[in-house]
């Protein structure tokens, strides 16, 4: 029994010593990220007084779930958290089909005015018409105080179209000149050929949808009424900024009766955050799956 | 295959169109169900707490409105997008009929424009058949809030002499001293928090007062323009010899700033002034280092309770009027209002017509006396207080901390309702009753800024630029780079910078307002 011969290609101690280095900084840099998440969590658990001077770094020293206890005694954080749930859902849905059939149909060259739709395109990304003549329009259309006015203004992202119009001229003719040979129409070809290659685009593109619904307040305290239909944003940032003294009008501050104290601000930051990033190592599997090509040979 | 997609296609367009349809028809249904002769009230506010209250099952609100025999209708937008909210609603004609108006949105240029072109009901020649309201908001209070001399709406009445210093009592206690009454005294005071260990840890960890001067409201509020009026300054503007002076450029002015500068360079206050921010200056005096903090009166709820959580043995108490020996104290005294609410003229869910607006204002006078105040003070009996002991109790909520009343209104009946400064309570604590007794105090002895409801454009144009020019010389001055001679070159370029104007126009404005009615 031969021994085993040690055939690896021995890295040199330079290469070693570089390694090292790097695995230090990437370390530091990424404990620097993960150091304020922490503290965050562990603020929305202590009680106040440790906020207020600081006792504690990164793991709480006193255990306080008032705060959630706060939160949680009335039901219109849930039911915004909801809101928000829901809006993201349709809202990524809606998005991502739309986004996906516009530019598949845009990809293909042979599409007439082609040049025009993608100047059309490109130009609202450079202008956008303000904020009061969209609340116009929007409120033209009946939309104000309906759900419809969160989803339907900003659907289609003009840069992420692009983007996956170009992934999808990526993708090599032949795939689909042999899937119409054997007798695909458009949508067969579009469902069955191109979705699944570009696969981790649909995925990353989605994520950014995801995010950009899960994060929008504007849009709810603009155009929606309702405080029922506004989503967790909107009271995320009335708690942590009336916590944090980011008053409008200076001279408002007689008005505010009631200031959050600063732990309930902190667990209101990790109730309304949680949910997004549980969303993202679900989506990441998605995104390391490499596009299959060269799958025609010959 | 074929069919299916073309259906599913056809299906999803379907849904999309009769979505947006059923949601338009709510609309609809809803003007439909008023119909009904009552007076409907159509109120737009902003929501300072974190929960909007349920209006369909809101005790209150229900009670008010079977009262009066109206219907409530309050739209609730987070105080932070209001004024964003206000100028896109004003340009699509959407407001409706009676809507809060604060300090930003008054400025905006949107609103002045609305304002100027006939948007709002000017409510001088109804006042004087609705007594009650006259006399609740007080003739100093209507005389601060007109705009080019007419009234706009109902000022949102505030505390008048709310700048003070809350101090630490049981540091004053600790040492053996009284509350200062007079320059010296304070001074003697702060020496004392500095140097003689008030909170008895033996550790070398305190100083006197704590200050931050970032940010244009903060001289208000952080001490500069309290001492500066208790030492005879104009409370930011007076009319003197024909004209109008600023109060950075009178002598006493200076003397207030060589007053802090001393204590500055004795370490009695923080070294990091112009720095910090306003929430770093409570949160230090939160966390106990210091013994004194400038800033409104009514604030020493909340830094009570921040403090006793940190330190559970301290006690604040509201400072004193300061004054010079042998004289009586002057006291800043602030608009006495914060904002007005105001009666919609254009669009469509105005108050068309003038019997419309005169029944509202009605509704408002009756909302003024005792009966419906003491409502608004303490609510429905049985659901948001009881009587013990023949004094009446707020009920709490059990979930959230605050009083049934507050989750019920979101504290914000001062936002659309005719509300006093202050309520005295029957269950008060002894703080606040010391609080309000000492505001009644200093509304003897107010100092009013005459430059209130006057108008200058070059004002309007150039005020972060001639505030910060003035708030830079302050700090200067008191850290010393600068002398007194550098400050009054310093108070020139501000003349030249565009001052000489601003005093040009509040002086025309002046003679025209306000001299008539002296």
């Amino acid at each position: 029994m031969a021994a085993k011969k040690n055939n690896k290609i021995k890295a040199s101690v330079g290469s070693r010593v570089f390694d090292l280095v790097n695995l230090l900084v990437l370390l530091t840099v990424a404990s620097a990220c993960l150091v304020p998440f922490l503290f965050v969590i562990a603020a929305s658990v202590s009680p106040l007084s440790d906020i207020l001077t600081r006792k504690f770094f990164i793991y709480p020293i006193h255990l306080d779930f008032s705060t959630y206890k706060y939160l949680f005694s009335s039901v219109s954080l849930i039911k915004s958290m909801g809101v928000s749930g829901f809006v993201t859902l349709v809202g990524t849905v809606l998005s991502m089909v739309l986004t996906l059939m516009t530019a598949y149909a845009l990809s293909k060259d042979h599409l007439k005015g082609r040049g025009f739709f993608n100047a059309l395109i490109v130009f609202t990304m450079m202008f956008s018409g303000g904020m009061i003549p969209t609340y116009l329009v929007v409120n033209g259309l009946k939309m104000t105080d309906t759900l419809w006015a969160l989803w339907l203004p900003g659907c289609i992202s003009a840069y992420n179209t692009i983007l996956i119009r170009s992934s999808i001229s990526a993708l090599p003719k032949e795939l689909e000149e042999a899937a119409v040979v054997d007798g695909c129409n458009y949508f067969q070809s579009f469902r069955r050929i191109v979705l699944p290659l570009i696969k981790p685009a649909v995925a990353t593109f989605s994520l950014f949808y995801a995010v950009g619904y899960w994060n929008d307040y504007f849009d709810a305290v603009l155009y929606v009424n309702n405080s029922e239909l506004w989503p967790i944003q909107v009271w995320l940032r009335q708690i942590v900024l009336l916590s944090s003294g980011g008053f409008s009008d200076a001279s408002a501050v007689s008005d505010i009766g009631y200031i959050p104290p600063q732990n309930v601000s902190y667990a209101v930051i990790v109730f309304a955050t949680l949910p997004i990033l549980l969303v993202y190592p679900f989506v990441q599997k998605c995104f390391s799956k490499g596009m299959m090509l060269g799958s025609v040979k010959g | 295959m074929r069919k299916t997609t073309k259906k599913g296609l056809a299906a999803l367009l379907a849904l999309t169109v009769v979505l947006c349809g059923g949601c338009a028809s709510k609309e609809q249904n809803a003007k439909e169900a008023e119909g009904d002769s009552s007076v409907r009230l159509t109120i737009m506010q902003e929501l300072f707490s974190d929960q909007a209250p349920d209006m369909e099952n809101n005790a209150w609100y229900n009670a008010l409105e079977e009262k009066m025999g109206i219907e409530i209708e309050i739209n609730y937008v987070p105080t932070l997008s209001y004024e964003e909210k206000v100028t896109t609603l004003i340009a699509s004609k959407g407001l409706p009929k009676i809507f809060s108006a604060n300090g930003n949105v008054l400025m905006n240029n949107n609103m002045i424009q609305a304002m100027d072109g006939g948007g709002f009901w000017t409510l001088d020649d109804y006042l004087k058949d609705y007594p009650n309201l006259y006399n609740f908001i007080g003739e100093q209070t209507w005389e601060n809030c007109k705009r080019n001399g007419k009234i706009y709406g109902i000022p949102k009445t505030r505390i008048l002499g709310r700048c003070g210093y809350v101090i630490r009592q049981d540091w004053l206690d600790n040492l053996g001293l009284d509350m200062p009454e007079t320059f010296e005294e304070f001074k003697e005071v702060m020496r004392a928090f500095t140097e003689d260990d008030p909170d008895g840890n033996g550790v070398d960890d305190t100083y006197g007062f704590v200050s931050s001067y970032q940010g244009p409201y903060n001289r208000e509020w952080n001490g500069l323009e309290f001492l500066a009026v208790a030492m005879g300054a104009p409370n930011e503007w007076r009319y003197e010899n024909g004209e109008m002076v600023p109060d950075f450029a009178t002598d006493q002015w200076l003397t207030m700033l060589t007053y802090i500068k001393d204590m500055y360079d004795s370490g009695y206050m923080n070294k990091d002034f112009a720095e910090i921010t306003a929430n770093d200056r409570t949160s230090a005096f939160d966390q106990g280092k210091c013994g004194v903090i400038f800033c409104t009166t009514d604030d020493i709820s909340t830094r009570s309770a921040n403090l006793t959580q940190v330190v559970p043995e301290a006690v604040c108490a509201v400072g004193s009027a300061l004054h010079f020996e042998g004289e009586e104290p002057k006291c800043v005294s602030t608009k006495g209002f914060n904002g007005l609410v105001m009666f919609n003229r254009f669009g469509d869910g105005a108050i068309q017509t003038e019997e419309e607006l005169k029944e509202i204002l009605g509704i408002y006078d009756s909302l003024c006396t005792q009966e419906y105040q003491d409502f608004m003070a303490y609510g429905v009996k049985g659901v948001h207080y009881e009587v013990q002991d023949e004094k009446r109790v707020m009920i709490m909520d059990q979930g959230t901390g605050k009083t049934q009343l507050s989750v019920d209104t979101a504290d914000g009946l001062n936002q659309s309702f005719p509300y006093p400064p202050y309520f005295r309570k029957d269950d008060d604590s002894q703080m606040l009753t010391d609080l309000y007794d000492s505001i009644e105090y200093r509304n003897q002895h107010l100092v009013t800024n005459d430059s209130i409801g006057l108008q200058s454009d070059t004002y309007d144009e150039l005020s972060s630029e001639l505030d910060n020019m003035m708030m830079d010389a302050d700090v200067k001055y008191i850290m010393g780079s600068i002398d007194a001679d550098g400050y009054r070159k310093c108070v020139d370029q501000w003349r030249e910078r565009g001052g000489a104007d601003v005093i040009k126009e509040y002086t025309e404005q002046y003679a025209e307002y306000k001299l008539n009615e002296q």
